[in-house]
């Protein structure tokens, strides 16, 4: 069965080590605003989210793209830009609701979460598994959804619930 | 002297000196715009040398977008050009001249067809940019005169070596000093005349993935004062029709243009298209152009359009913040002192 | 690159700001973090200046490894001279400031000057601008840092600032980054003070590139999991450092109710199990995963529904065992309020406990106090004492001014009672029956103090097999090593050890947690090597980066001397050997250090390092170590930055 990137919010311990070895692996250097997660963070509160892309079922992104440079790998469960179609055109990085497309200013290109073919980095380098990789059963969209009605409506969304 | 012999003597070596000096300028002032240029500089002569193999046979990319047209348009060119150069009646000219060339010709009969076929497609073109609403509307008037100045020559040249109005006394008089005369406004506007992007009002974006796809970076686009300028210069411009090709609205077009001041225009780079900036509602970044988010609009409903991709990220994050139950009941127990 | 961070020169008085490139030479001599730092220092301050004079240098810097695969590469380093000791002033914190500075482009800053009013410096992806401080001036660290990313648009901007206690030139005000992170020690806050600098902001998205990006980042793998797999790790992922008191009070090696007895009897309720009542989770500094500090809420008393951080080992002893209190609340409460004022919550809960011992001796009286009542365990007293400290009210502005100026202005014979060496006081560790981690407090390059040189793991009697592997490398040490922490053989070496040890971790910017310093089988020079190799191309054996280690802290030994330091600063209270502790284990019960044999380590400590009789380090050594042009007596520019 096909997985997916889950993040358990309790756990985050806001040490952003996941956008370091993301970056390093997507770019070759320690950068974390070229890196595909961020931990969003509320330090009057300590209350730490990192922040994916969600790997929609009905991405956005896919339905705005003019070239069909986006498309979804089911194998990995993943969506994935395909940059020998893709033009640049960043329609893409406005539609996205979570922001997880974003554009790459040095490589001039638009850059995502692709789950680091089926052995993500972020999952492996955090010790507290704030993001894990677990199967794509309905009980994590369950989980999910019991963290917040509005954004589970977007989950729903995302998921194909 | 009377006008003829003047039209082809003094005044021929005049249009051709202003040609052939003419061109030497727009060659130096290509390269040297090239040079400066810094993107892709490692593949800058590969660009060049593949846009100029592309442009002697019909595999141009922007063909994909309008084949009938573009093949028409290959046609028209290859009797443009090979029609006057390997002419008998010209490589006679140029064989009885001081410098005493010669090289084999045209058969006549395949001459005459091609300088007809020219004129047919011609007169299609100009009917074509007249009736067609679309066309009609993107059209200048050098576009129409263009068409016209172009078949002149082809036109009374066919007339000179047939005949066919000698009735007329006047034309039957000047046929050949008209001809030489359209030849050399030819001559001379083709030094005027250039082949540059354009960026279609109605339909660009302003997306800027022509400007990431041109390979000599002559294409730019400059964001500022809530404004995404574009800039160009037809000098830094190999003509590729990679703009064109990219372009996801087909708003980016090469089209002629003629006129002296385009001649002139070296430094600085001209602006061709200006589209106003969407701006990030939480933090006034830069998110799109605006006819960009329209579109985007067509297909999205959602609200998070109006943010740019930091600040969504926040947004979602605040979803999970305000409702989550374990970040309820944090926030209950936290007071500010 | 990793390496080509720039060097910036600040000077406050006229506004001008030049940045350099760090040449390799320095790199190659000094690494970076705090050996760079000592270098600096020692070029370019005047000798014998007073601590806040404009002239004397502040340095902030990130090490060589911040921001790379290393595990909690975040550390941020300054340095300057201590309003405190008077010799080297020295701080580390973690947090998210010195990633975030290199990131903008930056690895070490030089300060001096003072600017005309309040500022702060802005630092972004390359740029430093000088800007007004008066909004932020008098906030408290927790409020400001937020006032400060208000006014800059960026909810991400990370600051090192100082708190109303550096802004009043409390001698022992820390600067502070985040809920918590605090570079406490030597009063680093007072310097900035009295610079009139209030924070530095900074944001960057500049690359840091790794030289060799696949291997750095299996290699971190391998560290990471080289440092949460020990089992004092994984306590450090549940309880904080908290845990350590159990262990240590049940001994009977803590401090309680200043010096007198060295055991909190029945002290079960500042224990680190009682911390799940409050927390809410646990945090961690840049690319840690050992997250050794709690999220808590304070639930009771006035200050019930207060977000902070931590509460650290210190705090325990600060506002715990040394004051006699056994209340958690105390210590929550306490811990937020040196977080938010910006005071060294160790050199704070010394000061009060030795106020208290005062006022059980009626040195202090009511009257010197203004009614408050200094009595053991009195945490109402504790926490009010804080806020006169941070503010300089009444007797606060007396101990503001730190051990051996207090004592000298109360008078009475009241300097008997400090708990210092060099000036500043010491963790609430009892070293009397360790004879090892007393002569690492007695000879720390910055004073009295748990994190320069202790050998922590000599606590844990181990094998001498584990020794072994440990202190005899990497350098082929051949002499006596020894198990028990009683003993007083074969110590001077492992105390040497740690010394370098960690002066080489703050020269990378790793945290000291992830390091020999609770659990023999962490991280050392070997994988110090391995780690800046892989990150930034330079290749360093470990045996040379022990010799860099020499070198930094070396010159540091130098700059002590330049400022007046001698052999008998070198030493303990005599507390430490005239009076025998009263409590706990066999182990730990009537002990105290032998003077003589002290002595015989000191000699031995000295020999070992290669210093004279006096502790001046030998020309021979100096030459050895290739800086033979900073002995004492040569010649020395007055620095401009240079």
């Amino acid at each position: 069965m096909a997985k997916m990137l889950l993040v358990d919010y309790e756990k985050c311990t806001g040490c952003r080590l996941c956008e370091l070895v993301c970056s390093v692996k997507h770019t070759g250097a320690s950068n974390p605003s070229r890196a595909n997660v961020h931990v969003v963070k509320w330090e009057d509160e300590g209350f730490y989210l990192p922040m994916l892309c969600q790997h929609c079922l009905e991405a956005p992104c896919r339905s705005v793209c003019p070239t069909d440079a986006i498309y979804r790998d089911e194998e990995l469960n993943r969506i994935m830009v395909d940059y020998d179609l893709c033009i640049g055109c960043k329609a893409c990085v406005a539609a996205c609701p979570f922001g997880a497309m974003g554009f790459d200013e040095a490589e001039k290109r638009v850059i995502k979460c692709d789950v680091c073919d089926g052995d993500p980095l972020c999952v492996r380098f955090c010790d507290m598994k704030a993001i894990d990789y677990v199967e794509a059963t309905t009980s994590h969209f369950d989980k999910m959804r019991d963290a917040s009605r509005n954004f589970a409506e977007l989950m729903a969304k995302a998921h194909g619930q | 002297m009377d006008f003829g012999s003047f039209a082809e003597g003094p005044l021929l070596w005049i249009v051709f000196s202003v040609f052939i000096i003419g061109i030497l300028a727009r060659v130096v002032f290509f390269f040297s715009l090239i040079l400066k240029s810094s993107k892709n500089t490692h593949l800058r002569w590969r660009h060049i040398l593949a846009t100029f193999g592309r442009s002697l046979l019909p595999f141009h990319s922007a063909i994909t977008k309008r084949p009938l047209y573009a093949a028409l348009r290959y046609v028209f060119h290859i009797c443009l050009i090979v029609v006057p150069i390997w002419l008998s009646g010209h490589i006679t000219l140029w064989e009885e001249s001081r410098f005493g060339w010669n090289w084999h010709a045209l058969p006549d009969a395949l001459a005459d067809w091609m300088t007809l076929l020219l004129l047919l497609l011609a007169a299609y073109f100009l009917t074509r940019r007249i009736v067609v609403a679309e066309v009609r509307r993107i059209s200048a008037n050098s576009d129409y005169f263009l068409i016209v100045l172009t078949a002149l020559p082809f036109l009374t040249g066919y007339l000179l070596t047939h005949g066919n109005l000698d009735a007329i006394a006047f034309l039957a008089d000047n046929m050949r000093t008209i001809h030489v005369l359209s030849g050399e406004a030819m001559l001379i506007a083709a030094v005027l005349l250039f082949y540059r992007t354009q960026l279609n009002v109605e339909k660009c974006t302003g997306c800027a993935a022509c400007e990431l796809g041109c390979p000599t970076g002559t294409l730019e686009s400059r964001d500022g004062g809530g404004l995404r300028v574009f800039t160009y210069s037809h000098y830094q411009c190999i003509c590729c029709g990679a703009c064109v090709a990219l372009c996801p609205e087909q708003a980016a077009e090469l089209r002629h243009e003629i006129g002296l001041e385009r001649f002139l225009q070296t430094v600085p780079k001209q602006e061709i298209r200006s589209v106003e900036l969407a701006l990030c509602e939480s933090c006034g970044a830069i998110v799109a152009p605006v006819p960009q988010v329209e579109k985007v609009r067509q297909v999205i409903t959602d609200d998070f359009i109006r943010f740019c991709p930091k600040c969504k990220k926040r947004h979602s994050a605040e979803g999970f913040h305000q409702l989550a139950p374990w970040a309820k009941k944090l926030k209950k127990q936290i007071s500010h002192q | 690159m990793a390496l080509n961070r720039k060097v910036a020169y600040i000077n406050l008085s006229t506004g001008e700001i030049r940045k350099e490139d760090i040449p390799i030479e320095w790199r190659k001599k000094f690494i970076g973090g705090r050996g760079l730092d000592a270098y600096l220092l020692y070029k370019n301050n005047p000798s014998g200046i007073d601590a806040f004079d404009p002239e004397n240098r502040v340095l902030i810097s990130a090490g060589i490894a911040v921001g790379t695969l290393a595990s909690a590469s975040a550390r941020t380093h300054i340095m300057s001279k201590s309003p405190l000791t008077n010799f080297l002033g020295s701080a580390n914190m973690g947090g998210w400031f010195a990633p975030e500075l290199r990131w903008a482009g930056f690895d070490h800053l030089v300060i001096w000057g003072k600017a005309p009013q309040p500022v702060y410096l802005w630092i972004h992806n390359g740029e430093i601008d000088i800007r007004d401080a008066k909004d932020i001036w008098g906030e408290n660290l927790y409020d400001m840092q937020t006032l400060l990313r208000q006014e800059l648009e960026d909810n991400e901007i990370q600051t090192l600032c100082i708190g109303p206690a550096g802004e009043n030139l409390v001698r022992f005000a820390n600067v502070m980054t985040g809920r918590k992170n605090a570079g406490g020690r030597t009063g680093m806050g007072a310097v900035l003070g009295s610079k009139n600098l209030k924070a530095v902001a900074c944001r960057g998205t500049m690359d840091i590139k790794i030289k060799y990006p696949e291997e750095a980042l299996k290699y971190n793998e391998e560290l990471i999991n080289q440092v949460i797999s020990t089992k004092v790790s994984q306590t450090m992922q549940r309880w904080g450092t908290m845990f350590i008191y159990g262990t240590t009070n049940s001994t009977g090696l803590i401090r309680t109710r200043n010096f007198q007895l060295n055991q909190l009897v029945g002290g079960s309720n500042i224990e680190c199990e009682n911390l799940d009542k409050v927390s809410i989770g646990l945090d961690g500094c840049f690319g840690c995963q050992v997250h050794c500090r709690h999220r808590y809420i304070i639930k009771d008393g006035p200050y019930a529904g207060t977000y902070a951080q931590g509460p650290e080992y210190t705090s325990q002893g600060a506002f715990g065992t040394e004051v006699g209190c056994n209340n958690l609340n105390t210590i929550l409460v306490g811990n937020h309020l040196v977080n938010s004022c910006g005071l060294d919550t160790l050199e704070t809960g010394s000061m009060m406990a030795w106020a208290m011992e005062l006022y059980e001796n009626g040195i202090l009286t009511d009257k010197d106090t203004d009614g408050l009542k200094l009595e053991w365990g009195n945490d109402e007293a504790v926490l009010e004492l804080i806020k006169k400290i941070a503010t300089r009210e009444g007797i606060g502005d007396i101990l503001a001014e730190g051990p051996l100026r207090a004592a000298k202005k109360i008078g009475k014979g009241s300097e008997k009672y400090l708990v210092h060496v060099k000036g500043m006081s010491n963790l609430h560790s009892d070293e009397r029956p360790t004879p090892s981690l007393a002569l690492g407090i007695a000879t720390g390059s910055r004073g009295s103090d748990h994190l320069r040189s202790r050998p922590a793991i000599d606590l844990y009697n181990l094998p001498l097999p584990v020794l072994e592997k440990v202190y005899r490398q990497p350098d082929g040490y051949d002499g006596p090593l020894t198990s028990g922490y009683n003993e007083y053989e074969g110590k001077p070496r492992i105390v040497m050890w740690q010394e370098l040890c960690y002066m080489a971790v703050d020269c990378t910017g790793m945290c000291k947690y992830h390091t020999v310093f609770l659990s023999p089988n962490h991280p050392n020079f070997p994988e110090f090597a391995k780690m800046i190799y892989y990150n930034t191309g330079l290749e360093f054996t470990p045996k040379e980066i022990w010799d860099i280690a020499n070198r930094c802290y070396t010159i540091e030994r130098l700059f002590n001397i330049r400022e007046g330091l001698t052999r008998k600063d070198d030493w303990l209270a005599d507390r430490y050997f005239d009076e025998p502790t009263k409590l706990g284990l066999p182990v730990a019960y009537n002990k105290s250090i032998d003077r003589k044999k002290f002595k015989a380590m000191i000699d031995e400590y000295y020999g070992l390092h290669k210093w004279d009789n006096n502790g001046v380090p030998t020309p021979e050594l100096l030459k050895e170590l290739d800086i033979a042009e900073f002995y004492p007596e040569g010649d020395r520019e007055k620095g401009e930055g240079k």
